[in-house]
C-alpha cells in the first residue's frame, strides 16, 4: 500500500482552461501516448501475465479525441476520489474529466491492469506539471477501508465505478454509484451455453461484474435484472422469439443486446463521474 | 435633564409664549449690558450648527433688523428653526421676560422681549416659562469679552434660578463621591485616557457647554506661552501625521472633567470610555495579515474585558444610552461584544466564525486533537450533539477521557441516543465502566436494546475485573425462554450472549491458543478445558426441565451451539450421529472431532456415501466437510473416499458436461467450462472465514453457509440444475437476524426461492449483500476483512490468501487439463 503522500490533501493550482489550451493539452496528449505506444504495449504484456485485458493505442487515441472542444466549467476546490476496477480506459477517462473540470482526484483501483496504469498517469501527470497544473490526479494501488478513513475527510465524494461489492461495503451518504459494463446476461437455450461461457470469460478478464441469471424462466430473469440497479446492461442468449420480444419490452433502463456481442466497442459506456 | 415638552413645541408655539428678544429685532444697543444679551443670543445656535447656516440667518436677522415686523423675524426663526436650541432659547427669554418684569414691565424698545400678541402677559409667560424649566437642567455660559475674545465668565445653570438650588449641588457632591470611587476601581486617567476633548458634548448634560469647553481646551494649548517653539512644532507635526485636526493637551482635558462634575452623567462617561476602548481594540486588529497571530491581541483583549467588568460594577443604570456613530449603545452592547470575544478566542488566538466552524469539524474528524482545548475552550466550539460527540470519540480514541474528565458530556444521556457498539471501541467501554459510569446491570439492558454487541461484552469479561459476566446469565432463564415460543426474539438474543459468556472460547483463551500454537501440551490442556466447561453447561441446560430431552428438542438445542457433541451422543447414541451426520447437520468441526475421537470412522463414511438417499453433490459435500483443509491427510482421505464413490457408483461417471469437479480428485473430469472456479474452492474459502461454520445443501445447487462468529449467512450456487458447477450466479450475504426472520419464505421445498433475495435487493435493505463473481475470491476477502490483522493472525491471512490463489487455480487448472 502506498504511504499517503501529503499532496493529496493540498488543492489544485488555480488553472483557467480556454479551449484553444484545452485542444493544445489534449493534442500533446495524443502526441505522447504515440510516442510512447511501445512502453504501453509492453506493460500491458506483462499486465496480462495476471490480467488478460488487452489494450489498444487507437482506442486511448479515441478517447482522448472525445474531449476535443469540451466545455469547462472549473470547480473551486472540488476533490473526488474514485474506486474502480482499474480499467485503464476509464483510468484515462477519469483523468481528462478532473483536468476539464479542475476537479482534484484521488484513483483508488484494484490490482489490475497495474502496468498500463502507472505508465498512463506517468504521463498525464508529466504532461500537466508542463502547464503548471499541480496536485490534480493522485492514485492508491488497493482498496482498504482502513486508508479510505484517513484521506476520506479531505473529499468532498467518493466514486464508485463498476465494483458493486466495494459499493455495498462503503455504505455512506456521499457515495455515488456508476456501473461500467455491470451486467445480467441469461441463457434459456443449452445450444447457447458456449456463447454465454465466451461472454462470461471476455468480462472476467476486463474485469466486468457480470452476473449469471440462473432463474428458471424468462420472467423471473427479467424481474432480477429489473430489480438491480447497479447494472447498466442486459444480455439474452435464446432462441425463442417470444422470450426475446418479452426481454426487449420489459427491460428497463439498460442497454439491451439480445444474441449479439456487447462488447463491440472495447470502452463500456461512460458517464460525467466527476459532475 | 432635558424636557420633552420644549423640544416637542415649534419655535413658533415656543414664541407665542416667551416672545423675541427686541435686540433681534433692533440692533441700537452698544452697552455691556447689549454685549452679554447678544453673548446670551449667541449660546441658543446648537453646539453643532454649521456656520454657514449661522452665517446665512444673521444675514438674514440683520438685513430685517430694523425694518421688518415681528412676523417677518417669526418667519426667519421658523426657517432656521433647526439651528435654535429651543431649551437655551426658552431659559434666556425667561431671563429677559423675568428683568423686564424686575424694572417695572418695560414696554416697546425699552423692553427686552417682543411678543406676537401684544396683549400677552408678561407674568404668564414667565410663569409658563419656568414651569417648563422647573426640571430642566440648562447649562449656559455667561461670557465676557477679555482681550477682545469672549471668555467665559461663569456657568449659569437654569436650576439655580427656576428649580431647586440645591440641585447643582447635590449633583456636584454625588458625582465627586463617583468619581473617587472610580478612581480608586480603575482609576480616572484610565477613563479619560481614550477621550478628545469632543467626546464630552456626549457625557456632558448640556452639550453647548461641553462644545464651548472643549473648544478652550484646544484653544489653551494653542495660546499656552508655557510651549517652546519646537514643541508647538513637534505638536504640528504629530496632528499632520495623525490625518490633521485639533491638538490638545490630556491634562486641560482632564482638568476641564473634573473641575466640571456637576455638569457630567457620570454613566455616560463610563460607557463611552469603556466603548471608546473596544473600538480601538476592532480597529487595532491585524485585518491585513491573517497569521497565527492576527486579528484581535488576546493580551489587550484580556485588559479591556477586566475593564468592562469594572464599568460594570460601576454603573447605577446600565440602560443608559449613549449615542455612537454606530448607533445608541448601552451596557449590554458591551456586554455582548465581549461575549462574542470571549468565544471566539479559543487557545488565546481569536477565531472568527468560519475558522471556529472550520475548527469544529477538524475536530469532529479527529484532525485536531481535543487534548489541546481547555474545558472551557472546548465548550467555545462544542455545540456538539450526542451522535456528533460519539463520532469525535470514535475518530479520537483519547476524547472520551477528556469529555468525561471534564465533565463534558453526560454519557447515560448520550448512551440513550447512540448506539454504543457502533460508535464507541471495547477499550471505551471498558472505561466507561471502570468510572462507573456505565453500570454491570446496565450492560445486559444495553445489549437487549442494541447499544452493545456480543463483542462488547467479550471483550469486557476479557479486561475488566469487576464485571460479573457470570451472573448475567444463567441456563434456568435460557431455558425459560426457549420453552416459551412468544419468546423466540428474546430467546435468540439469549442465547447468543450466554453462549458467548458461558460456552465460547473466551479472548484470553484465544490468546492462549495463538501464543502456543506449537505446544502440544499446552492445547491440549485448554481444549479439555473448554470442552469440560462446555459439558457442564449443557449437562446445566438439560437438567433446567425434562422437555428438553425429546429428541428434536436436542438436537435443536446441538445445532444452536448449546449442547455439547458429546453430551448430545450420550444422550441420543452413536448411530443417531450418524443420522445427523448423513443429513449434514452435523457440525463439520464436530465431525472431523468425532473422526479424531474414533466415534466416526472411515467405515461409517463409506457406510453413509452408500446410502442411496443421498446425490452425488450431496455427498461431496459430505466429504468436503468433514475433510476440509488442503494438507496432505484431509487430501488423501478426500481422494480415498471420492475412489470409494466411483467404485459403488458405476454408472455416473464423468460426462461431456463435467459432472464431479473438484480438486485433486482422482477421476478424469473432461469440462469444457473454461473459466469457472471450483465450487469446492469457494467452499474451502467460505469455510475458512468462520471455523464454527454450518451448511445446508439444497437440491437446486445452493449451499447455505451459516457462519455463527460473523452473524450471517451467505447463500452461494455451487451447481446448477443439471448438477453442473454454477457460474457467475451472485452470492447473497445476509445478517443473521434478516435471514431468521425470511427464512420460512426464502427456502421453499428445499430450493432458495430467489424472488425473495431480489425484492430485499430492491427494497436496498442495509442487512443484504450482493457479490458478483468478477474477481469473487478478492470481494469475499474484502467482504469480510480477512487480511485485518487484528481479527486474524498470520498464519490465518496465509491460509485464507492460499485459499483465494486456490479458488483462481482452480480456473486454470481446468485449462490445463482440458490441454
Amino acid at each position: 500500500m502506498e504511504k499517503i503522500n501529503d499532496k493529496i490533501f493540498e488543492p489544485v493550482s488555480r488553472y483557467t482552461l480556454p479551449n484553444s489550451m484545452l485542444n493544445e493539452i489534449l493534442d500533446k496528449l495524443k502526441e505522447t501516448l504515440i510516442k510512447n505506444s511501445s512502453q504501453i504495449l509492453d506493460a500491458n504484456k506483462e499486465d496480462v501475465k495476471h490480467n488478460k485485458k488487452q489494450i489498444k493505442i487507437k482506442e486511448l487515441l479515441e478517447i482522448v479525441e472525445n474531449y476535443r472542444n469540451n466545455e469547462c466549467v472549473l470547480n473551486d476546490d472540488e476533490r473526488k476520489i474514485v474506486i474502480y476496477r482499474g480499467d485503464p480506459y476509464l483510468t484515462l477517462h477519469i483523468c481528462l474529466q478532473a483536468i476539464t473540470q479542475r476537479t482534484k482526484v484521488l484513483l483508488i483501483y484494484q490490482q489490475f491492469m497495474l502496468g498500463v496504469n502507472e505508465i498512463l498517469l506517468k504521463i498525464i501527470n508529466g504532461l500537466l506539471e508542463e502547464y503548471k497544473i499541480f496536485n490534480l490526479i493522485y492514485k492508491f494501488d488497493e482498496f482498504s477501508l482502513k486508508e479510505l478513513n484517513k484521506v476520506k475527510t479531505f473529499y468532498d465524494q467518493i466514486i464508485v465505478i463498476g465494483d458493486t461489492t466495494i459499493y455495498q461495503m462503503l455504505n455512506e451518504e456521499n457515495v455515488k454509484f456508476y456501473p461500467y459494463n455491470n451486467i445480467g446476461l441469461y441463457c434459456d437455450s443449452e445450444k447457447l451455453e458456449k456463447l454465454q461461457e465466451a461472454i462470461y470469460i471476455y468480462a472476467n478478464e476486463n474485469e466486468f461484474e457480470l452476473e449469471v441469471i440462473y432463474e428458471d424462466s424468462i420472467d423471473e430473469a427479467i424481474q432480477v435484472i429489473n430489480s438491480d440497479e447497479n447494472k447498466n446492461i442486459a444480455i439474452l442468449l435464446t432462441n425463442d422469439e417470444t422470450n426475446k420480444e418479452k426481454f426487449l419490452n420489459q427491460i428497463k433502463d439498460k442497454e439491451i443486446f439480445v444474441n449479439e456481442n456487447p462488447f463491440k466497442s472495447e470502452v463500456g459506456k461512460v458517464y460525467n463521474y466527476l459532475s | 435633564m432635558k424636557t420633552e415638552k420644549i423640544k416637542k413645541m415649534s419655535i413658533i408655539e415656543i414664541i407665542e409664549k416667551v416672545g423675541i428678544p427686541t435686540l433681534l429685532m433692533y440692533k441700537t444697543y452698544h452697552n455691556e449690558e447689549d454685549l452679554k444679551t447678544e453673548g446670551m443670543l449667541r449660546q441658543t445656535y446648537v453646539y453643532n450648527a454649521s456656520e454657514k447656516e449661522v452665517s446665512e440667518f444673521e444675514e438674514e436677522i440683520k438685513n430685517m433688523q430694523n425694518k421688518g415686523t415681528i412676523q417677518d423675524f417669526i418667519k426667519i426663526l421658523d426657517k432656521y428653526q433647526h439651528i435654535i436650541d429651543k431649551e437655551i432659547y426658552v431659559f434666556a427669554m425667561t431671563g429677559f421676560i423675568a428683568r423686564d418684569i424686575a424694572e417695572g414691565n418695560k414696554e416697546g424698545l425699552n423692553s427686552l422681549v417682543a411678543f406676537p400678541n401684544k396683549k400677552r402677559d408678561k407674568r404668564a409667560s414667565f410663569y409658563f416659562a419656568r414651569d417648563l424649566l422647573k426640571n430642566v437642567d440648562i447649562v449656559v455660559p455667561r461670557f465676557s469679552l477679555k482681550d477682545e475674545q469672549y471668555q467665559i465668565e461663569a456657568i449659569v445653570n437654569s436650576q439655580e434660578y427656576f428649580g431647586n438650588n440645591n440641585f447643582l449641588k447635590k449633583r456636584k457632591e454625588e458625582n465627586d463621591k463617583r468619581f473617587k470611587q472610580i478612581d480608586e476601581t480603575i482609576g480616572l486617567d484610565n477613563v479619560f485616557d481614550p477621550f478628545t476633548p469632543s467626546d464630552m458634548l456626549k457625557f456632558f448634560v448640556y452639550p453647548n457647554l461641553a462644545n464651548l469647553l472643549a473648544n478652550n481646551v484646544y484653544k489653551k494649548l494653542k495660546i499656552n506661552k508655557d510651549l517652546t517653539e519646537s514643541q508647538r512644532k513637534e505638536i504640528e507635526e504629530l496632528i499632520e501625521k495623525n490625518g490633521g485636526g485639533n491638538a490638545f493637551a490630556h491634562e486641560d482635558l482632564n482638568e476641564t472633567i473634573i473641575n466640571n462634575t456637576a455638569y457630567i452623567d457620570v454613566d455616560k462617561m463610563l460607557l463611552l470610555s469603556n466603548i471608546i476602548n473596544i473600538r480601538c481594540l476592532f480597529y487595532n486588529r491585524n485585518r491585513d495579515n491573517r497569521n497565527q497571530d492576527n486579528s484581535y491581541d488576546y493580551d489587550n483583549y484580556l485588559k479591556i474585558k477586566e475593564f468592562s467588568r469594572k464599568v460594570g460594577t460601576l454603573l447605577k443604570n446600565k440602560q443608559t444610552i449613549v449615542e455612537m456613530e454606530e448607533g445608541l449603545v448601552n451596557y449590554k452592547t458591551i456586554e455582548k461584544f465581549i461575549s462574542f470575544l470571549e468565544k471566539h478566542f479559543i487557545n488565546k488566538r481569536f477565531y472568527d466564525d468560519e475558522e471556529i466552524d472550520n475548527l469544529r469539524n477538524d475536530v469532529l474528524n479527529g484532525i485536531v486533537p481535543i487534548s489541546m482545548f481547555s474545558k472551557e475552550d472546548f465548550l467555545k466550539i462544542m455545540n456538539f450533539t450526542s451522535e456528533e460527540l460519539a463520532t469525535l470519540i470514535t475518530k479520537q480514541p483519547d476524547a472520551l477521557e477528556y469529555l468525561v474528565e471534564n465533565d463534558l458530556v453526560n454519557i447515560s444521556r448520550m448512551g440513550s441516543v447512540i448506539d454504543f457498539k457502533k460508535y464507541f471501541t471495547d477499550r471505551q467501554v471498558l472505561y466507561l465502566l471502570s468510572k462507573g459510569i456505565i453500570k454491570n446491570e446496565n450492560v445486559l439492558e444495553m445489549y437487549n436494546k442494541e447499544k452493545f454487541s456480543v463483542d462488547n461484552i467479550r471483550f469486557l469479561q476479557d479486561n475488566f475485573t469487576d464485571f460479573d459476566a457470570t451472573s448475567m446469565t444463567s441456563a434456568e432463564k435460557l431455558v425459560k425462554l426457549y420453552l416459551d415460543p412468544s419468546k423466540k426474539e428474546e430467546f435468540d438474543k439469549y442465547r447468543k450472549i450466554f453462549k458467548a459468556l458461558k460456552i465460547d472460547e473466551t479472548l484470553a483463551e484465544a490468546r492462549l491458543r495463538r501464543e502456543n500454537k506449537d505446544n502440544k501440551k499446552v492445547l491440549d490442556e485448554l481444549d479439555s478445558k473448554i470442552k469440560e466447561r462446555q459439558i457442564e453447561v449443557s449437562s446445566n441446560i438439560l437438567d433446567q426441565s425434562l422437555e428438553l430431552l425429546e429428541e428434536d428438542k436436542l438436537y435443536d438445542l446441538y445445532r444452536m451451539g448449546l449442547i455439547h457433541i458429546e453430551v448430545l451422543v450420550d444422550f441420543v447414541g452413536p448411530t443417531a450421529i450418524n443420522d445427523l451426520y448423513a443429513t449434514g447437520e452435523l457440525k463439520p468441526l464436530d465431525a472431523r472431532k468425532l473422526y479424531n475421537d474414533g466415534i466416526i470412522d472411515e467405515n461409517a463414511i463409506e457406510s453413509v456415501l452408500k446410502d442411496g438417499n443421498l446425490s452425488e453433490t450431496q455427498k461431496l459435500v459430505l466429504i468436503y466437510s468433514t475433510f476440509p483443509s488442503m494438507d496432505q491427510e484431509d487430501k488423501e482421505i478426500r481422494e480415498r473416499l471420492i475412489s470409494y464413490m466411483d467404485k459403488i457408483d458405476d454408472t455416473k461417471t464423468a460426462t461431456n458436461n463435467g459432472t464431479r469437479n473438484h480438486i485433486g480428485g482422482g477421476s478424469n473430469p473432461v469440462v469444457t467450462n473454461k473459466h469457472i472456479t471450483d465450487p469446492c474452492a469457494r467452499w474451502n474459502l467460505i469455510a475458512n472465514i468462520d471455523k464454527d461454520y454450518t451448511q445446508e445443501y439444497l437440491t437446486d445447487g445452493t449451499i447455505i453457509f451459516y457462519l455463527p462468529n460473523e452473524q450471517k449467512y451467505v447463500i452461494e450456487k455451487l451447481y446448477d440444475k443439471n448438477n453442473k458447477p454454477a457460474y457467475g450466479a451472485a452470492t447473497y450475504i445476509l445478517e443473521e437476524n434478516l435471514f431468521d426472520k425470511i427464512k420460512n419464505d426464502l427456502i421453499v421445498n428445499k430450493k432458495v426461492d430467489r424472488s425473495v433475495l431480489i425484492e430485499l435487493n430492491k427494497q436496498k435493505n442495509k442487512e443484504i449483500k450482493k457479490i458478483i463473481h468478477t474477481g469473487w475470491a478478492n470481494s469475499i476477502i474484502k467482504f469480510f476483512d480477512l487480511q485485518n490483522e487484528e481479527k486474524y493472525s498470520e498464519e490465518q491471512i496465509e491460509e485464507i490468501q492460499e485459499l483465494a490463489k486456490q479458488v483462481e487455480i482452480s480456473k486454470t487448472k481446468e485449462e490445463d487439463i482440458l490441454k
